[in-house]
């Protein structure tokens, strides 16, 4: 009778645990669908138009060139991640520091270890750099920016999830501020392709608690879809932050589409996380689903010339870390360093009719090194 | 009254095999299956027309089953007392390589595969030469190979993701299905359970590491090469976590740095639950029986639309409860 009883406490427990989580279930499921409901709810031509912009590489703005060329053999030093981002933010970085004859030096830290960003910063400043590049993270370097800001170096964050943050220079790229633009346009990417299909959209969007960095941007294409499509859905998948690294992405999106068998087009902020998506979705029969996101991998690049994805946002890493050198540049010249701070990203949709090459994530604006070469008057 | 005498010659023993039977099938070794089976009840009450479906049943053997290859590279040495801690990483260091080589350089496949395979048995002959020649603990060891695996395969990717192109023969191992309906990456998992169940439970080599495992001292009293089974299961661990990466990069299709070190935990965490099934130690049916209530309890959780924390709160917990009534169960043996 004991193990009776050990057995059924232990079901009892599961069924009390499912019973509570049961409530959590969704219930607002809209069966919408089909050519008519489709040009009926959505604004069919304002659409295109509004994405349009949208699918050509972008320009620069006109910014003031410096007021004199930056001294000359000046040390930049990078903090960043090991990352394939990191890696390509720090060749740009080398780059544009080759580009105003300065010496760069790259430190890489774990970004997982927030003590290790401070202490490459401060090894930076005391090592001598005259500028310092910090794309590891900006939560726990309030030690070092102090010690940078007495020895009078400044500091430029890349990819905060806010501009503006206390003690550093300039903020270059921070989510917030271009997050709007990248949901929008990945919104407006859902709809007129739905809106070609003769389909109403409904859409599920790659969220994480984990990574707080997704969440304006599915914001920002939720409101979008919501605002021109009345029969539209679009809902976040909140996905464990150990699925999102491990390739296990695909198992939340399937359960998700068995809950909302209507889905027909994921969402993700980010390209890698698709890996292992379609998979999923093709073994479980789920075909009719297209993706769309940002950032996107060349596997991605491949899908999409495939036609099975709507697009992907290309993302400008490149012209990222000019901008954190010019504002680095203007710091030191007597201008405004922060001039970028607020400035949203070119953005530029990938679709399968653009021109790019499937073998290499696209650099955007194709001429930004002359852009800035003639605004630092070097070369 | 010789009739009776029969009847009652052919009830007693019926009664005691009823009750043997029953006895049996309500123990805490069967437990797992009782657990399994009101799950599926409960949630196919709760949401019946989502969750009895051929996808969810698909879907969660598909989701487990590289869990499961890894549950089985940490068993082999775990009943011959050996900790191995590295097959996550070496299965990502496979993953990773393999990819490398499919989009570097023009080898065929199988010589990639091969080659691969090679690769990890080389840490786990570097494991088995620290553990055996050195006699450095094996947890410690096998740390430390994790480490070296990972800066490995952080080496080769370099930070990026790879997204290789083996063709659909070789595609099929992690993305095939048979009759479709059993996948074929958890097909592995059945085959390689087969395969060690025969030899841990019906062989002199199982009973040898089943020995080592139980007292390493004893064993080598009785004559048996501790050194031998200890390398050999390192060995071992180490190729079953080779094909778990060549079973992941063909399932996943994109090959990163993060992706295999992610799967430990839940390995780990399907083998000790699978120790309280079915018999009292780590075992493979048990692993299995496991894996498939982990992996039914997340898919209907996702199902019913649950934060992603309860996922990971509810593995922690069935674990916990698990090994707690294990304990429990033992203490009063």
């Amino acid at each position: 009778m004991k193990r009776v009883r050990e057995v059924m406490v232990t079901g009892g427990c599961l069924l009390v645990a499912l019973g509570s989580v049961a409530g959590c279930g969704s219930s607002d499921d809209d069966a919408g669908g089909g050519a008519q409901a489709a040009s009926q709810t959505t604004k069919g031509d304002a659409i295109d138009n509004e994405l349009k912009p949208f699918l050509a590489p972008p320009k620069l703005p006109e910014w003031p060139a410096l007021a004199t060329a930056p001294e000359k053999a000046l040390k930049l030093a990078y903090v960043g991640g090991g990352s394939g981002t990191a890696a390509v933010t720090s060749d740009a970085l080398k780059d544009a520091a080759g580009a105003l004859s300065w010496k760069y030096q790259r430190l890489t830290v774990d970004t997982s270890d927030p003590g290790a960003v401070d202490s490459a910063m401060l090894s930076a400043v005391n090592a001598g750099a005259d500028v310092i590049v910090n794309s590891a993270g900006a939560e726990s370097v309030k030690n070092a920016l102090n010690v940078a800001t007495k020895a009078k170096v400044p500091v430029v964050q890349l990819y905060a999830p806010d501009a503006g943050l206390p003690g550093f220079t300039a903020s270059i790229a921070a989510t917030k501020v271009s997050a709007e633009a990248w949901g929008k346009v990945m919104g407006l990417a859902v709809l007129s392709d739905a809106k070609r299909a003769g389909k109403t959209a409904h859409v599920g969007l790659i969220t994480s608690s984990a990574l707080p960095n997704f969440e304006p941007i599915a914001d920002a294409a939720i409101a979008t879809i919501k605002r021109n499509c009345a029969k539209c859905t679009a809902d976040k998948i909140d996905t464990p932050a150990a699925d999102l690294t491990t390739g296990q992405v695909g198992r939340g999106v399937v359960s998700f589409i068995q809950r909302k068998p209507q889905t027909n087009y994921v969402q993700f902020s980010v390209g890698f996380l698709s890996g292992g998506v379609r998979t999923a979705l093709d073994g479980a029969g789920l075909k009719q689903v297209k993706f769309i996101g940002m950032v996107p991998t060349t596997a991605q690049l491949k899908e999409l010339r495939d036609g099975k994805d709507v697009g992907w946002v290309a993302y400008p890493n490149q012209l990222d870390a000019y901008l954190a050198v010019d504002a680095a540049a203007r710091a030191l010249t007597g201008g405004d360093p922060k001039i970028h701070n607020q400035e949203v990203e070119p953005v530029w949709l990938l679709t399968d009719k653009s021109e790019y090459d499937e073998k290499v994530t696209p650099e955007l604006p194709v001429d930004y090194r002359a852009h800035f070469s003639k605004l630092w008057k070097v070369g | 009254m010789g009739s009776q005498a029969v009847w009652s010659d052919v009830q007693e023993p019926v009664g005691t095999v009823g009750r043997s039977v029953a006895r049996a099938a309500f123990s805490r070794r069967y437990a797992g299956l009782w657990v399994l089976a009101a799950m599926v009840a409960g949630f196919g009450l709760l949401d019946g027309e989502v969750f009895l479906t051929t996808v969810t049943f698909k879907t969660i053997l598909a989701d487990q089953a590289v869990t499961g290859l890894l549950a089985f590279a940490i068993l082999v040495p775990y009943v011959a007392g050996v900790f191995d801690l590295s097959v996550a990483s070496v299965a990502g260091f496979s993953m990773v390589l393999s990819s490398w080589l499919c989009v570097e350089t023009s080898l065929p496949v199988l010589v990639i595969f091969a080659l691969v395979l090679l690769a990890s048995a080389a840490f786990g002959l570097l494991s088995a030469v620290l553990v055996t020649r050195i006699q450095v603990n094996s947890l410690v060891a096998s740390l430390g190979i994790n480490t070296v695996a990972l800066g490995a395969t952080q080496y080769i990717a370099a930070g990026n993701s790879i997204a290789p192109e083996f063709g659909d023969a070789a595609t099929w191992l992690g993305q095939g299905y048979l009759f479709d309906v059993l996948p074929v990456p958890f097909a592995c998992v059945l085959l390689l359970g087969a395969f060690l169940y025969y030899i841990l439970e019906h062989t002199a080599c199982g009973r040898r590491l089943l020995a080592t495992g139980g007292n390493e001292t004893a064993s080598r009293l009785a004559g048996i090469s501790v050194t031998r089974v200890q390398a050999g299961v390192l060995l071992t661990a180490s190729l079953i976590s080779g094909f778990t990466g060549l079973v992941l990069a063909t399932k996943i299709g994109v090959a990163t740095d993060t992706t295999a070190p992610g799967y430990l935990f839940p390995a780990f965490a399907a083998l000790l639950f699978g120790a309280t099934q079915l018999k009292d130690r780590p075992n493979v049916w048990g692993t299995i029986v496991a894996l498939l209530i982990l992996g039914t309890g997340v898919k209907g959780l996702q199902l019913l639309g649950a934060s992603a924390w309860v996922n990971d709160f509810f593995a922690g917990t069935v674990l916990l409860i698990a090994v707690s009534i294990s304990y429990g169960g033992a203490s009063h043996r």
